[in-house]
């Protein structure tokens, strides 16, 4: 029993690993682009010493080929590597209720954004070190068709989890046309060149709603992490959302990286019904699938050996 | 509260009904202590503060209120609340057990202190609380009640001032005793009366003895010389002895409260604990040794990476004030405790508390036990202690007692021999005509049956009456005496037609063969005592005739009575010896009134001795019982129990070696001995008796000689290389020893001049070489000197003692495991013992079957929690690598507290009950599976190693697989990205349900209670996780798990990985799983017809244990072939006939795959 079990289970793992492997393969593509400017020859090499404020934005460009159409949605990710954001530190240096509209905590936030809480005696909305580290940087995407920039839309609405941006993170009450009033008293975090109130004009996407706001705030797991950043949906069926061919990324470049070693970069991607492109699991399943394999047969095999012997020899003592 | 040191001294003078005995005497009043028994530990107001205190002694509940106070104190990654909480439910649990007991120990104390009593005051009757009384208070205590204190006797309603009490609560003796009033007060027996008695006693004071007193009364009549009466146990009437037979008495307090005998008996019975709470200790050691230098590394590791300025303070991510100022030292320092704190969860917190409730509930299995359940005496087993329940499954030598314990002590009178002719009733016909093997003379015949008539002191219980008529004795009565052996006596005579009447106004009654019944004046009894090892009656006939009766043991009267009667009787005492029964010899002798007087005086004087009573009371009885004659001898056979002999043979087999102690006489327990079996007939005998000894001036020499050449003849047989094979022995040939009180005594305490003082190594290593060794002729402490020296030895092996009477308490309590049975001799040993059990069959079950479980279900209970803990706290380790030794906790606080207390406490709560890896009949049909679990194997160095790397792999596991699942965070259809909350939920979902399911594997007994509580948990872990995070809780600081678990759920790929990593963390366990399969099949059809065919019990011992399983199968195996012995399948079947073929584990074994 248990050796065909092992067995079936042994086909099975293989089975559904090669199918894992498969699906990913055929249809997730995945693009990235670096654009931190290490190299003396890349575009953003003059911005790589940018600071928080320097005025005018230093501004870049980067081109790249798509070899494959990307066929379904593509969503658009910034990533950054060497960052600790699930530091301690970092991790607990927020207030929730705060973000969550709580009045009394917007004019007088929690101790634990310290030394982020207060600035020229003015409490800091959104307080802490996570928000006042928000990535900043600009990405527009353009399609270069026959030497022309064909600018491509990027949604940034629906790049946060619904609960968040509907549950977890509200302004103030009160008239939500006029953030500004209800951030009274209130300053910008010490990075912000703007405060939270414009950072954008829809109102349903400003203040602690904003969506680029809430994906920051979800600290990521690991020092190497990508968020999403925009969306880019598929228009209609006839054509790909990205066909293959010339591309460029306009970077404003504002946050700085170089000082801790960090990396940035510009990912597009695909997505199946797994999620973004993973290697681990399929080859892990692929993995595990054999070796359940291998043990089935040699299993099968001594199982052969001695169930022939047992029928021979099953005489009761 | 009670008395002093002080007043432990000297003695204490009462004075009776707090009068003042004389203006002349300066009297200082000595104060006393109430009559309140306080049994309880605690009141209400030092129950907390108390009960804190002792807990926070244990080692381990230190540690946590020291884990929680660093973190109240310094700024830990972890909120107080995750180590505060468990500490707090651990604490309130113990507090509430132990607050529970005490609160039946208070309404135990209340139900005694609060019931009434009357007291004299004033000549009136006063009705008052029991507590209330105090040393020097008249109290009158009526029929069927219970002393409240001790008392001395002064009067009771009887002329002759006697009164009947029971001690069955206090020793269980159930015969009425006859205690007497002191003599000069006998007279008052009106509450006016008593009232104008003025008098004081002085007595010791008080001791635990409950058989010792020694007072005296001072009697003042006005204008007279005070009279002085000595006061002895005969006056004592003890607390918690019951008044029988007599209307009412009076008494005055003497002991009163936790003074009493009876509260003294029971103070100060020591705490044993269990060699399984030294490997937990142990292992202890070995996780704070694991957690220590986590937290150094860390630490390390932290500061080697800080060294760098960008990573220890890039610009997203500054310090605060405080943190900047701080020392380096001090930050250190503060860093290594946050890292303990955080890793502090390795340390299992609710171990403990799981431990003692699994102990506490499963000792109610052998409670419940219907297969110990008597129906002769209508009770089960009884568990005194729930410490040692996996003890009994470490058992390596079982002392037992001999009278009581193996066999009945329910005597059956079998023959006896008058004047050397031999009467013996026909086996067939039970009370037909009786077959006689010549006659003695007529007279003779008669004599000897009215001789075991009247020498004894068995009294008659009838039915309801007290003072009900003799005529219907027949009907309605029944003998009881303390001693078995007297009502099988007097029983026996009633046979041969003389049966015994009993006792009124001195008269004793019997009826002789003609059914006349003839009246004896009983004039003394001369008391048995262990020393003389007999005891006498003197009667006077209607005639006028004086006589003394005397039985004894044969070696007591042999030396007092004519030589020349001796021989032809002392064959049948010797043969019936031999035949397993106890002899007792009957003498008599004929007194004239001149003698009489003698003896009367001499007796009364030593009664009334204040020094020395006893020794001057056996002086004269000595005196008196000399030059007898020699009438006959009596055989009375103690039936074994049933199926002793079964279980000491399963005993043998499970690997123990079974020593017997017994007071009784040496030929009558070696019979019994291979009665039971206990000595095989190719046992070969080693004796160190007086008989080999010799009683001669050189028989120390002697004793070194015997000594000497058994131990070499042992060392020849057991050649030094099998020295590993502790248990072994089986397979050789067998020795066994006998050795008695006297010769022990000689090898324990050896004359100073003696050149060998090392006896007692060489003795020691004789009888640990021997299979079984019998004892005979051992004084109480002689049992618990043997134990404490077995115990003692080298590997301090695990001793059990069982036994049923007072005599065995000393060894019951010495050995590590303590086994009253609930015999006749009293309840004193089952009530000083760990367990009670009502047959010594039972202890069978006992040890094999609940004892092997007990002791499975707590090891694996152990391992269990510590690898459990170490796969929850290694991913938390290795995230410190990847969050720049910040400390950051990777699962959320509410995981961190109720990972322990809710989501895995339960599944293995119930397995440690409900396990039974190989079923109970298995169990106790196969004693040798016993042996592999012999030495705390389950919880030796290796099987621990191999938990303890199961732990570190599923730790690796668990974090490296959903590390590399976060290489790419968005794993949701919508390409939304999960953060460092959903990483450590992915964690702990595959953590919870690894350590969950790990414990299903290994699960071979499926009851409800188990599919609920494993299936149960993990579904309380998935609601909880879910309500957890579907609400913003407005009490918390931060939402971190805000929908953190339902975002989870949602991806395909987290469940891929979840179920995957699962199947990666269980598969080193499937794969062993079915490897054993796969070899047991193979082990179905060996070399060997016989080879045993043994149920993988050690699916978590690792491969090496089972590895060494099958090759001593395979021992076992060639041993019966190689050998060639020409009776190969006879032996095999002789060795593993009884037991069934095991198509147990069929059913049993669950199919892992």
């Amino acid at each position: 029993m248990h050796q065909r079990s092992a067995r079936i289970r042994g086909h099975l793992a293989v089975i559904l690993s090669v199918m894992l492997k498969y699906t990913r393969e055929w249809c997730l593509c995945m693009q990235l682009i670096d654009y931190t400017g290490i190299e003396p020859t890349s575009p953003c090499n003059k911005c790589l010493n940018v600071s928080w404020n320097s005025t005018p934005s230093c501004t870049c460009t980067i081109n790249f080929t798509l070899d494959h159409p990307f066929e379904s949605n593509v969503f658009m990710y910034y990533g950054l590597s060497n960052f600790y954001q699930n530091h301690r530190r970092y991790v607990k240096s927020r207030d929730d209720s705060q973000l969550n509209g709580d009045n009394s905590s917007l004019l007088n936030p929690s101790k634990e954004c310290e030394p982020y809480r207060m600035s020229e005696d003015k409490p800091i909305a959104p307080c802490g070190a996570i928000a006042n580290s928000m990535f900043n940087d600009t990405l527009v995407l353009y399609r270069i068709d026959n030497e022309t920039r064909v600018p491509i839309h990027l949604n940034k609405k629906g790049i946060a989890w619904w609960t968040d941006k509907n549950v977890k993170f509200r302004n103030p009450s009160g008239d939500a046309n006029n953030l500004t009033a209800l951030f009274q008293g209130t300053t910008k975090p010490v990075n912000w060149p703007k405060p939270v109130y414009m950072l954008d004009s829809d109102p349903d996407n400003n203040g602690f709603i904003n969506e680029d706001f809430i994906v920051w705030m979800r600290t990521a797991a690991l020092p190497t992490f990508r968020k999403l950043y925009r969306l880019i949906e598929r228009k209609n069926n006839l054509q790909p959302t990205l066909e293959a061919g010339q591309y460029s990324l306009d970077i404003t470049y504002n946050y700085p990286v170089h000082s801790f070693d960090g990396r940035k970069r510009m990912i597009l991607s695909t997505i199946s019904w797994m999620g973004g492109k993973n290697p681990f699991l399929g080859i892990a399943y692929i993995t595990v699938g054999s070796i359940c394999f291998f043990l089935g047969v040699v299993l099968l095999i001594i199982h052969h050996k001695f169930g022939n012997r047992n029928t021979s020899a099953d005489i009761p003592n | 509260m009670c008395a002093g040191e002080e007043k432990r001294v000297g003695t204490r003078t009462v004075l009776v009904g707090h009068r003042p005995v004389s203006e002349t005497d300066a009297y200082v009043a000595q104060k006393f202590c109430d009559n309140r028994i306080v049994s309880s530990k605690y009141t209400v107001w030092n129950f907390l503060p108390k009960n804190l205190f002792e807990q926070f002694r244990r080692i381990a509940n230190f540690y946590f209120l020291i884990i929680f106070l660093v973190q109240v104190i310094v700024d830990t990654p972890t909120s107080p609340v995750t180590s505060g909480l468990p500490l707090f439910f651990v604490i309130t649990v113990t507090a509430i057990k132990q607050g529970y007991e005490d609160w039946l120990r208070h309404r135990a104390d209340n139900e005694v202190n609060k019931s009434n009593v009357f007291v004299i005051e004033n000549a009136k009757q006063v009705r008052k609380e029991s507590e209330k009384i105090k040393v020097g208070d008249i109290v009158e205590v009526k029929a069927d009640e219970t002393f409240p204190c001790d008392l001395i006797f002064l009067a009771s309603s009887s002329p002759d001032g006697t009164c009947y009490v029971t001690t069955a609560s206090l020793d269980g003796e159930s015969n009425f005793k006859t205690h007497y009033a002191v003599r000069d007060t006998t007279v008052l027996c009106t509450h006016e009366a008593i009232d104008s008695l003025a008098a004081t006693i002085e007595c010791e004071q008080p001791q635990p003895d409950l058989y010792k007193f020694v007072g005296r009364i001072n009697i003042y009549r006005s204008n007279q010389e005070p009279i002085a009466r000595s006061l002895g146990p005969e006056n004592l009437l003890l607390k918690g002895s019951t008044l029988k037979n007599t209307k009412k008495i009076y008494g005055v307090a003497v002991y009163t409260g936790m003074e009493t005998k009876m509260a003294l008996n029971y103070q100060g019975k020591s705490q044993k604990r269990s060699a399984v709470e030294k490997s937990i200790n142990a292992f202890l050691v070995v996780y704070l040794c694991i957690l220590l230098s986590k937290a150094t590394v860390c630490t390390t590791m932290k500061y080697v990476w800080q060294s760098n300025p960008f990573n220890d303070e890039p610009w997203y991510n500054e310090k605060t004030k405080k943190e900047k100022e701080a020392f380096k030292v001090l930050r250190m320092f503060t860093d290594f405790l946050s890292f303990m704190v955080l890793f502090n969860f390795i340390i299992p917190v609710s171990m403990y508390v799981t431990v003692e409730m699994q102990k506490f509930l499963g000792s109610f299995f052998i409670s419940w036990d219907k297969e110990m359940y008597d129906e002769e005496i209508k009770e089960g087993a009884l568990v005194n202690t729930s410490d040692l329940n996996e003890e009994l499954g470490q058992v390596e030598y079982v002392f037992t007692d001999k009278t009581g314990t193996l066999t009945e002590n329910s005597m059956e009178f079998i023959e006896c021999c008058i004047d050397g002719h031999k009467y013996k009733e026909s086996i067939s016909e039970v009370d037909g005509p009786l077959k006689y093997y010549g006659k003695a003379e007529k007279c003779r015949e008669e004599l000897f049956l009215r001789a075991l008539c009247l020498c004894h002191t068995v009294q008659i219980k009838e039915g309801d009456q007290v003072d009900g008529l003799i005529g219907h004795l027949e009907h309605r009565s029944t003998y009881i005496s303390s001693s078995p052996d007297e009502i099988a006596l007097v029983k026996g005579a009633k046979k041969y037609g003389f049966s015994f009447l009993g006792l009124e106004n001195d008269y004793m009654k019997v009826k002789n063969q003609n059914n006349e019944t003839e009246r004896y004046q009983l004039l003394h009894i001369l008391n048995f005592d262990p020393v003389r090892r007999r005891m006498s009656v003197i009667v006077r006939t209607i005639t006028g005739k004086l006589l003394l009766f005397c039985k004894g043991a044969d070696s007591s009267i042999f030396p007092k009575v004519q030589q020349d009667e001796i021989q032809q009787t002392k064959a049948h005492v010797d043969r019936n010896a031999m035949d397993g029964y106890r002899t007792l010899c009957v003498a008599f002798k004929e007194l004239s009134q001149e003698e009489y007087d003698q003896i009367d005086k001499q007796i009364c004087e030593a009664k009334m001795a204040l020094q020395d009573r006893e020794e001057k009371m056996a002086k004269v009885f000595e005196d008196i019982e000399a030059n007898m004659h020699l009438i006959g001898a009596t055989a009375v056979e103690d039936k074994l129990q049933e199926q002793a002999a079964e279980t000491i043979e399963a005993l043998h087999a499970a690997g123990m070696k079974v020593w017997v102690l017994t007071g009784d006489k040496m030929e009558t327990a070696k019979s019994t001995c291979y009665a039971c079996r206990l000595f095989q007939t190719n046992t070969e005998l080693l004796e160190l008796t007086t008989k080999t000894v010799g009683h001669s001036e050189r028989k120390e020499d002697r004793l070194h000689e015997l000594l000497m050449e058994y131990h070499k003849r042992l060392l020849q047989d057991f050649p030094k290389n099998r020295g590993g094979h502790k248990r072994s022995w089986m397979l050789n040939h067998e020795y066994g020893l006998i050795i008695d009180g006297s010769t022990l005594s000689l090898i324990l305490n050896p004359s100073q001049d003696s050149s060998s003082s090392n006896y007692k190594t060489i003795f020691l290593q004789i009888c640990l070489k021997c299979t079984a060794v019998l004892c005979c002729r051992m004084a109480p402490l002689q049992k618990a000197q043997i134990v404490r020296m077995v115990k003692s030895t080298k590997g301090s092996p695990i001793t059990l003692s069982i036994g049923d009477g007072a005599n065995d308490v000393s060894m019951i309590l010495e050995a590590h495991v303590g086994i009253g049975i609930k015999g006749k001799e009293g309840r004193q040993a089952s009530r000083n013992s760990d367990y009670a059990v009502p047959k010594f069959k039972h202890l069978r079950k006992l040890l094999l079957a609940h004892g092997h479980l007990y002791y499975v279900r707590i090891a694996h209970l152990v391992q269990y929690f510590f690898y459990k803990n170490l796969c929850f706290i290694l991913p938390q380790f290795l995230y410190q690598f990847f969050c720049g030794f910040s400390q950051q906790p990777l699962y959320d606080a509410a995981y961190l507290t109720m990972y322990n207390i809710c989501f895995t406490s339960l599944p293995i709560l119930a397995y440690s009950l409900l396990e039974q890896h190989i079923n109970i009949e298995t169990l106790t049909s196969d004693p040798q599976l016993y042996m592999k679990i012999s030495d705390n194997a389950m919880l030796q160095w290796k099987p621990f190693l191999y938990w303890t790397f199961l732990g570190a792999f599923e730790g690796l596991v668990f974090f490296f697989g959903v590390y590399y699942l976060f290489q790419n965070s968005s794993l949701e259809d919508n390409g939304k990205v999960f953060g460092n909350w959903t990483f450590g939920t992915i964690v702990f979902t595959i953590l919870v349900f690894t350590v969950t399911l790990k414990l299903a594997l290994d699960t071979r007994f499926w009851t409800w209670m188990n599919h609920f509580v494993i299936w149960g948990s993990l579904a309380f872990y998935v609601f909880f996780s879910f309500f957890w995070g579907g609400i913003i809780w407005p009490f918390l600081k931060q939402q971190r798990m805000y929908f953190v678990f339902a975002h989870m759920v949602t991806s395909l790929s987290t469940w891929l990985a979840i179920i995957l990593l699962i199947f990666i963390s269980l598969f080193p366990e499937i794969l062993l799983i079915v490897f054993k399969n796969v070899r047991r099949k193979a082990q179905e059809h060996p070399l060997s017809s016989c080879s045993l065919k043994l149920p993988a019990i050690t699916a978590f011992l690792g491969v090496n244990k089972s590895n060494i399983q099958i090759e001593n199968q395979r021992e076992v195996g060639a041993e019966g072939t190689s050998r060639g012995h020409p009776s190969s399948p006879a032996s095999c079947l002789r060795q593993h006939h009884p037991y069934p073929n095991y198509p147990i584990h069929a059913t049993n074994q669950k199919c892992p795959l």
